[in-house]
C-alpha cells in the first residue's frame, strides 16, 4: 500500500514539476473543507483540482470533522466550500424546511444565510442499514421491518447516525426498533466490527465501497424512512465576486457523478489504498496535480505543526498555571476552588473539549492549542502548589524569622525549593499533550493526529503509523528533554543526599 | 502554686527587650499558653524550660510574630507588636531553630548572604562579616562553599548560629538550638555557645527541656508546664525553694547536676 501510494507521489511530483497553472482568476485561495469520511475528502479534492484547472488556487483542509463542524466554519467564513447532502440540510441543519425539499427550494432558504448550493453532482448517497449477506440469508431478512423479529442482533452505528435527527432516533421510532441493543462506534471500524463477527448490524452509505468488499446487503428501507441524499456543494455566496470562475466550475460539476463512479472512486481509496487526490485527479481526467508531499517534507510539516500547538499551548500554560498555583498556595481557600477547578476542566472528556473550543476559537490550530492550553493548567498548578505547600515548616518560618519580604522569600527560596515538583508537573503536562494533540486533526489543526484519522478512516496500518509512531517517539524526546533540564535547573544542593562529597 | 513572677498583668512593658502580657494561644482544645506574662531583660541570657507541650516554644514564636496570641499583647523593646513592625524587629532579632532552618538549595553563604543581600551590603562586606564570624563560632573557612547537606549536624547549628548573627541582631531567640546533636559535639557547642553569648553581651532567649543546659546558659530559668508559668527564678531557687512538686519532680528528674546550696 505505502509503495503504491509512494508511487502515486512521484508521478504527482512529476507532475507539478511540469508545470503548475497560474492562479489569476480568483481573489485569494478558495478554502475548501470536508468532513472525516473518504467521500467528503474525495469530493473535496475534486473540487480543488477544478479550481485549479480553471486557474484559482485553493487549499483543501481535509477531515475537519461532522456534519456540524463543517456547517459552522462555512457560516462563519472559516472555508468557503464543502461537500454536503441535501438530505443533512432538510433533515438535520435548516429548520422548518420540507423533508424532501430540492435543490431549488434549498437554494432559496439558504441565500438568506449568505450561503449557495450547487445543482446535485449526480449521485443519492443515503443512509442505509446493512448486514453481512450470509447472516440476512440465514435469519431470512431482507428488509428493515425483518430486524424486528431478531431482538439478539448487536448494532454499530457510527456515533453521527446515533445521534442525527434524521438517522437512528427516527428510524428506531418509525420501525420500533427502540429496543434494540446498539453501541456507538467509528464507521471505518464498524465494517471490522461486523467483518470479525462483533457486532450483526451497521449503518453505511449507499455508496460506500465496502459494501461489495465485505459482502454485505442493504437491507429495504419498507417504511419509507431515508431521505434523499442528493450530493452537492455548499459555498459562500461571497465566491460569486471574488471567486467567479471557482463557482462556474462548480456548476460544471452538475450531475457528472453517478452512484457508480462515486463508489468506484471510494474504492480506489478505502479498498486500493490510492490516494484521494490521484483518484479525483484521474476521474476528472487531470494527470496529476496533486498537492501531496513527498514523505520526509510531510512528516516535517507535521511535525512543525504538531509542536507548535504543544509548544504554544504549553508555554501559555506555564505562564498562568506557576502564578495560579503560587496563589493557591498562599491563599489557602482560593486554593482548593483552584485546584478544583483546573481539576474539573481535566474531567471533560478531550474529545468534547477540542469540540467546545470550536465556538469560541473556530476551526484549526487556535481552538486546539486552546484545549490543550486548559488541559495543561491542572498538573502544573497542582505540582506547583504541592511543592510550596511540602516545604518543610521550619524552612518556611527560617525564612519569615529572617524578616526577607514575601516576594523575596517567594523567588530566592520558596520557588528554587519547589523547581523540582513544578518542572515535574511541566512534565507531565508536556507529555500529555503530545499525545492529546493528535485529536486536534478533528478539528482542523494538524499535526500527527492527521495521518491516524486517515488511516483510521482508511483502514490502513501504515498510515495510522505514520502519526502514532512519531508521537510516540515525540513524547519520548520530550520526557527526556524535561528530565534533562530538571537536572539542570534543580539546585545542586536539593540534588546532594545521595553523593556526599 | 504557680507564681506568675513576671511582673503582673497591665504593667508597663518599657524596660525590657521582648514582654508578654497576659497572652493566651489556643490550638483547638489545646491551651498552648494560658494567661502568661513575663519580661525578658536586655542583654539577659533567659532559659525557658519544660517538658515538650509546655508552650515554651509557642512563647518563642510569638515573641517574633512568628504567630499570634489569641488574647493579651507581645511588646518588643516597649512596642506592642503589629505586622508593620515585624520585618524590622526581624532584622535585629536572630532566631535559631533545632535543625538548623537552613535552606538546602544554599551553600552555607548563600545562607548567610540572604539577608546582607536585601539590606543592601556589598559582596566585600558580606564576606568580611561571614569570615569574622565563622572565627567567632569556630568554622573552618572551607565549610562555607558547602551545602548544608554536606555540612555535619554540629556544623550546621554553627553556620545557623552565623546565619541569625550576620546584620549583629540586638537579641537571639534559640528553640533547642542543640536538641538534635550527638552528646560530644552537644558539650562542645555548649560551651562555644556560652563563650559566644559573654562575649557579644546580647539579649538571648533559650527554649530546652535540659536543666543543665538551661543552667548552664542562664541565670534566670523560667519553668513551664500545660501553658502557664511554674516558676521563675535561678537554679537555686527552683532546688530549694520549689514553687510545687512538679518542680521538685523536674528537678529531680535529671542526675548529675551541680549540687547547689549543700
Amino acid at each position: 500500500m505505502i509503495r503504491q501510494r509512494l508511487a502515486a507521489m512521484v508521478l504527482v511530483l512529476a507532475a507539478v514539476a511540469v508545470g503548475e497553472p497560474a492562479a489569476a482568476a480568483c481573489e485569494g485561495p478558495v478554502r475548501i473543507g470536508s468532513k472525516a469520511f473518504t467521500e467528503s475528502v474525495l469530493l473535496g479534492e475534486v473540487a480543488r483540482l477544478r479550481a485549479r484547472a480553471v486557474g484559482c488556487e485553493a487549499r483543501h483542509r481535509r477531515e475537519l470533522g461532522g456534519t456540524r463542524i463543517l456547517w459552522e466554519a462555512l457560516r462563519r467564513g472559516e472555508i468557503d466550500a464543502y461537500p454536503e447532502y441535501t438530505g443533512t440540510l432538510t433533515h438535520e441543519l435548516l429548520d422548518d424546511i420540507m423533508p424532501d425539499a430540492g435543490v431549488a427550494d434549498l437554494r432559496a432558504r439558504l441565500a438568506p444565510l449568505g450561503l449557495g448550493i450547487s445543482d446535485a453532482l449526480g449521485f443519492d448517497n443515503t443512509y442505509a442499514i446493512g448486514m453481512r449477506a450470509d447472516t440476512a440469508a440465514r435469519l431470512g431478512i431482507r428488509r428493515i421491518s425483518d430486524l424486528l423479529a431478531h431482538p439478539q442482533l448487536r448494532y454499530g452505528l457510527s456515533s453521527e447516525f446515533l445521534n442525527r435527527a434524521d438517522g437512528w432516533p427516527g428510524l428506531s421510532a418509525r420501525y420500533g426498533l427502540a429496543d434494540a441493543v446498539v453501541r456507538g462506534m467509528n464507521h471505518a471500524l464498524a465494517y471490522r466490527a461486523l467483518a470479525s463477527d462483533a457486532i450483526d448490524v451497521l449503518d453505511l452509505y449507499s455508496t460506500d465501497a465496502e459494501i461489495a468488499y465485505y459482502g454485505l446487503v442493504t437491507l429495504e428501507d419498507d417504511r419509507g424512512y431515508f431521505p434523499a441524499y442528493q450530493a452537492v456543494f455548499l459555498y459562500r455566496l461571497g465566491l460569486h465576486e471574488t471567486a467567479p470562475a471557482f463557482i462556474d466550475a462548480l456548476d460544471a460539476l452538475a450531475g457528472r457523478i453517478d452512484a457508480t463512479a462515486m463508489r468506484r472512486m471510494n474504492a480506489a481509496v478505502k479498498l486500493d489504498g490510492r490516494e484521494e487526490a490521484d483518484v479525483a485527479a484521474e476521474f476528472l481526467g487531470i494527470s496529476g496535480a496533486a498537492d501531496a508531499d513527498g514523505f520526509r517534507s510531510r512528516l516535517i510539516a507535521r511535525s512543525i505543526e504538531h509542536l507548535r500547538l504543544v509548544a504554544i499551548s504549553l508555554g501559555l500554560a506555564v505562564l498562568i498555571a506557576i502564578p495560579l498555583g503560587v496563589l493557591a498556595a498562599r491563599l489557602r481557600r482560593l486554593g482548593h476552588v483552584v485546584i478544583a477547578a483546573t481539576g474539573i476542566l481535566q474531567t471533560v472528556p478531550s474529545l468534547a473539549m477540542f469540540v467546545f473550543m470550536i465556538p469560541l476559537f473556530g476551526i484549526g490550530a487556535a481552538p486546539a492549542i486552546a484545549a490543550l492550553f486548559l488541559y495543561s493548567l491542572l498538573p502544573i498548578v497542582r505540582n506547583t502548589h504541592a511543592g510550596l505547600v511540602g516545604i518543610a515548616p521550619e524552612l518556611r518560618e527560617s525564612a519569615a524569622a529572617l524578616g526577607l519580604p514575601p516576594m523575596v522569600r517567594l523567588l530566592r527560596i520558596e520557588l528554587p525549593l519547589a523547581t523540582r515538583s513544578m518542572l515535574a508537573g511541566i512534565k507531565i503536562s508536556a507529555v500529555i499533550n503530545v499525545g492529546t494533540a493528535t485529536l486536534g486533526a478533528l478539528i482542523g489543526a494538524g499535526g500527527y493526529g492527521q495521518p491516524i484519522l486517515a488511516g483510521i478512516r482508511l483502514d490502513d496500518i501504515g498510515l495510522i503509523l505514520e502519526g502514532a509512531v512519531p508521537a510516540a517517539i515525540l513524547a519520548l524526546l520530550v520526557q527526556g528533554w524535561f528530565e534533562w533540564v530538571e537536572r539542570a535547573l534543580t539546585p545542586r544542593g536539593l540534588r546532594m543526599p545521595s553523593r556526599a562529597r | 502554686m504557680p507564681s506568675d513572677s513576671g511582673q503582673p498583668s497591665g504593667r508597663h512593658p518599657g524596660a525590657d527587650a521582648f514582654a508578654v502580657d497576659s497572652v493566651t494561644r489556643r490550638y483547638g482544645a489545646v491551651l498552648a499558653l494560658d494567661r502568661i506574662s513575663l519580661g525578658f531583660a536586655r542583654g539577659r541570657t533567659t532559659a525557658l524550660i519544660g517538658s515538650s507541650g509546655s508552650g515554651k516554644s509557642t512563647l518563642l514564636r510569638l515573641l517574633l510574630g512568628l504567630d499570634w496570641p489569641d488574647a493579651g499583647t507581645v511588646f518588643a523593646d516597649g512596642e506592642p507588636l503589629r505586622r508593620g513592625n515585624l520585618p524590622a524587629l526581624r532584622r535585629r532579632t536572630g532566631y535559631v531553630i533545632q535543625e538548623g532552618g537552613l535552606f538546602p538549595h544554599l551553600t552555607a553563604f548563600g545562607n548567610l548572604a540572604l539577608l546582607p543581600r536585601d539590606l543592601g551590603w556589598s559582596q566585600e562586606r558580606t564576606h568580611r562579616r561571614a569570615l569574622e564570624l565563622a572565627e567567632l563560632v569556630r568554622l573552618p573557612d572551607t565549610a562555607l562553599e558547602r551545602f548544608p547537606a554536606e555540612l555535619s549536624g554540629g556544623q550546621r547549628q554553627r553556620v545557623a548560629l552565623m546565619r541569625a548573627l550576620m546584620p549583629d541582631p540586638d537579641a537571639l531567640l534559640l528553640d533547642e538550638p542543640l536538641g538534635s546533636l550527638d552528646p560530644v559535639v552537644r558539650h562542645e557547642l555548649q560551651d562555644d555557645l556560652r563563650r559566644i553569648f559573654g562575649e557579644l553581651r546580647k539579649t538571648v532567649i533559650l527554649v530546652t527541656h535540659d536543666l543543665a543546659e538551661a543552667t548552664w546558659f542562664a541565670e534566670r530559668l523560667v519553668l513551664m508546664r500545660h501553658g502557664r508559668v511554674v516558676q521563675d527564678g535561678t537554679f537555686a531557687d527552683l532546688h530549694e525553694r520549689p514553687a510545687d512538686a512538679f518542680v521538685t519532680s523536674f528537678v529531680a528528674a535529671r542526675r548529675g547536676l551541680p549540687v547547689v546550696g549543700a
